[in-house]
């Protein structure tokens, strides 16, 4: 019996270890399991991402609803010139294409999640958004062997999917028995479950109600009414607004940059906008902001690219807090409002510029 | 558990060697999957160098053990020192030759290559000392070297030790399996529970020292120095906990350090295997204290000089081994079996090494000597002002209640064996839910990982 048992146990481990080593058997276990509403479900808090991953569903204050309303702008009434394409991220994953201003067509490509294969139309005028979180700029802009490798290949019909992670595996190919993620995976695969949720829920609120701290990833802010994502505030680590850049490593950005903006202008893109939106932390918690955002808008180093400068619309608004879910890594909408205001009245400007040609 | 539960499942010796030798490369490979390649590398050339030696006569088996020497010391000077020799000497390369640039290996430093290079020597120089027979069995030596539980930090184990432990076949024995989890339940809240909520302070502490009072700073200081301790002791437990559970017996690596009433005494307490490796291969062949006391002074002074540029490519560490084989070979040490019976100047004295030792910490965790220097003159200027170091209040006083508990039942409680069931019962799931409920999860790697 103790053999049966310990054989049994054995092939359990062993599978455990084989599926979380694949990604690909990974990738179909999350999206089995998030359709799965029983207790083999993955555990999510609508619409506060960071109370999800803090597993602070029991504590209130951080549980505000906050949807986006997304309107037809109302000086949206004549011509549309503007082929928008917009490389992003979960920052603007919603929002329609009625949101935005002179707009012929839309296509948005979400970074890491899909790639794009486009086709210019040469009558229309094609704009490039190149929006990102500020958590994931300093890696992102950092890749000079990508930019390089894009520049030099430079396809008939290029590839707007500027997926990085496989160009980065590719340079690092290491086997693939030694998945990077393995851990998580087998936290996932072990822990990941709704029937360890109330264990979970536990132990967030002991240590919510006893040390005012959040578990896992998620931090709360020195004011105690918010959450923030902890890589934002950590002390080191490229994703945190706290941890300082030294001046090479900006400079390899601008350098990448303005790469990037060349290899769209060259591939018949007309405008090229970078628009960094900035980490919570950056706007509300800024004592010991690295100035990342405002370095890297700097007009003269940026040559070819345009930026919409949504870090210094925060920075004046009033409330700042009101900019920001409190309990989610996003911004309001409230927030995301300023932005498309900016981007409306930009493309606006360049709908106006192409009518009078 | 799948190694564990397999292990047992092996009747013959040889099977149970080489399924240990490749959970041993899988974990290490998990790091870095092409170091392996050194590792083995290294392996190979002691483990021929051991069978020279042990066939050898006269110079060849010199010659043999130089080779040996040189393979893991080499390995260890190009990964480990080759950056920090080239940052020291650039300043008088760029006065000699202005604009020369400097090549700076970009390179990620093989886990616990410092910890295997100094098993594998231990094995060669034993060899030759004639105090053990070379190992024949490739795999057998292979897997002393590589054994996954003490593999990235220890304990630093002697041939003599593992290599017959490692030949003898282990029966299932019920009492080690409890043994050994109850240790590796230990080490773990060790690390979750203590090491790494004590870290959030110390990071705090240490990424703010121009802004926090001395007092908050201090209280930093201290806290490292339990930090450290249980960051350490607690991987070492999980490691002998989990080789216990197969019925490997490894060296205990800690005896209550922070209890020592002098720094030579701290030194017999804090990690063992180490100290004792230097005592065995540097100091005594050095001439120990074989050579008059001012030899003495020199040879200590040297070994502790050596062991801070093992922990790390760093003058801090340098500075921190520098200032420990000061004292060492200044003040009169005191054996454990020499100590006064009064309690009030035992404890006085024990108190007071303890603040040396938690100050010499501080060039350990600095990552440069201005940093540390910086710190000590920010405590010693005794600025007032709030204290905070990171987190609420209850949670630096629940802190401090977790170390006493620690203290406390290692003082008290000294065997991990607990023969009734239901005792052993409600041990274990007191501290798996201990653990869980009040472990900081904040995927922090163990401090001696890095060397």
């Amino acid at each position: 019996m103790r053999k049966i048992v310990s054989l049994f146990f054995i092939f359990i481990g062993l599978a455990l270890l084989v599926i979380s080593t694949s990604d690909t058997l990974m990738k179909k276990i999350i999206d089995e399991r998030s359709g799965l509403n029983n207790s083999f479900g993955i555990h999510q808090f609508p619409g506060a991402d960071l109370v999800s991953i803090s597993y602070l569903d029991n504590v209130k204050r951080f549980q505000e609803r906050d949807e986006y309303k997304f309107v037809k702008p109302a000086d949206d009434t004549g011509s549309r010139n503007i082929d928008l394409y917009i490389y992003g991220d979960s920052y603007l994953k919603e929002v329609p294409d009625s949101a935005f201003n002179a707009v012929s067509s839309y296509h948005f490509c979400r970074r890491g999640y899909q790639d794009m294969d486009y086709s210019l139309n040469p009558h229309k005028k094609n704009i490039l958004i190149i929006e990102i979180a500020e958590r994931f700029a300093r890696v992102e802009f950092e890749l000079q062997e990508t930019m390089r490798h894009f520049k030099k290949k430079h396809p008939e019909v290029t590839s707007l999917g500027l997926s990085v992670s496989p160009l980065i595996y590719a340079k690092f190919p290491d086997l693939d028995i030694f998945n990077p993620d393995i851990n998580r995976n087998l936290e996932f695969n072990l822990y990941g479950y709704r029937f360890w949720d109330q264990v979970k829920f536990a132990k967030a609120s002991l240590t919510y109600y006893l040390f005012k701290r959040a578990v896992g990833d998620a931090t709360v802010s020195d004011d105690g009414d918010r959450l923030f994502l902890k890589e934002t505030l950590a002390e080191t680590g490229r994703a945190s607004s706290y941890y300082p850049f030294d001046p090479p490593e900006v400079q390899k950005m601008f350098f990448q940059l303005n790469a990037t903006c060349a290899y769209y202008k060259a591939d018949g893109f007309d405008e090229v906008y970078l628009s960094v939106i900035p980490n919570p932390v950056t706007i509300l918690q800024p004592q010991h902001y690295n100035g990342l955002i405002p370095y890297l808008q700097q007009a003269d180093s940026l040559k070819c690219m345009h930026i919409i400068d949504i870090y210094s619309l925060y920075k004046k608004e009033p409330g700042p807090g009101k900019l920001f879910r409190i309990g989610d890594t996003h911004w309001s909408n409230k927030g995301i409002q300023v932005w498309l205001k900016t981007v409306n009245a930009e493309l606006k400007k360049q709908n106006l510029q192409t009518d009078s040609k | 558990m799948v190694v564990t539960l397999s292990y047992y499942q092996f009747r013959n010796q040889r099977m149970r060697i080489a399924l240990l030798l490749a959970a041993s490369c899988y974990f290490y490979m998990a790091f870095v999957p092409k170091y392996i390649l050194i590792l083995g590398g290294t392996i190979v050339i002691d483990y021929l160098a051991g069978l020279q030696i042990a066939r050898s006569t006269g110079k060849s088996r010199k010659t043999w053990l130089v080779v040996s020497i040189i393979a893991n010391v080499g390995v260890l000077a190009f990964f480990k020192y080759f950056n920090f020799l080239l940052g020291t000497i650039e300043p008088l390369i760029h006065w000699a030759s202005p604009g020369t640039e400097i090549p700076i290996l970009n390179i990620l430093l093989p886990i616990g290559l410092s910890f295997h290079t100094f098993q594998a020597m231990s094995y060669t120089i034993e060899v030759y000392r004639g105090k053990q027979p070379a190992e024949k069995d490739f795999m057998t030596y292979a897997l002393y070297v590589m054994f996954y539980p003490q593999l990235v930090a220890g304990p630093i184990e002697r041939p003599q030790n593992v290599l017959p432990q490692l030949h003898r076949f282990q029966e299932y024995d019920r009492n080690n399996v409890r043994e050994g989890l109850a240790r590796m339940l230990w080490g773990l809240f060790k690390k979750a529970v203590i090491a790494d909520r004590l870290a959030v302070m110390v990071d705090y502490c240490y990424h703010h020292t121009s802004t926090l009072s001395s007092g908050s700073l201090l209280v930093g200081a201290i806290f490292y120095s339990f930090q450290i301790y249980c960051d350490f002791s607690g991987y070492c437990d999980i490691g002998i906990g989990a080789a216990k559970v197969m019925g490997i017996r490894l060296m205990e690596n800690f005896n209550e350090p922070y209890i020592s009433s002098s720094i030579s005494q701290f030194w017999t307490r804090w990690h063992i295997s180490l100290s004792t490796w230097f005592r065995d291969y540097v100091y005594i062949p050095l001439g120990g204290n074989r050579l008059g006391e001012k030899r003495r002074k020199l040879n200590v002074m040297f070994v502790f000089l050596l062991s801070g540029l093992w922990h790390g490519a760093n003058w801090t560490f340098v500075i921190w081994g520098g200032l420990h084989g000061m004292l060492t070979a200044l003040l009169p040490g005191k054996r454990q079996d020499q100590r006064s019976n009064s309690f009030l100047r035992n404890s006085l004295f024990t108190l007071v090494n303890f603040g040396i030792v938690t100050l010499f910490w501080v060039f350990f965790r600095s990552p440069t000597i201005k940093e540390s220097l910086h710190y000590l003159n920010r405590i010693f200027s005794w600025t007032g002002g709030p204290f905070y170091i990171g987190l609420k209040i209850e949670e630096v006083w629940g802190s401090v209640v977790l170390i006493i508990i620690m203290l406390l039942r290692e003082r008290y409680r000294k065997s991990y064996f607990i023969k009734n069931g239901l005792a052993y019962a409600s041990y274990f799931v007191l501290l798996v839910v201990v653990s869980y409920m009040l472990g900081v999860f904040n995927e922090n790697q163990f401090i001696y990982f890095q060397f």
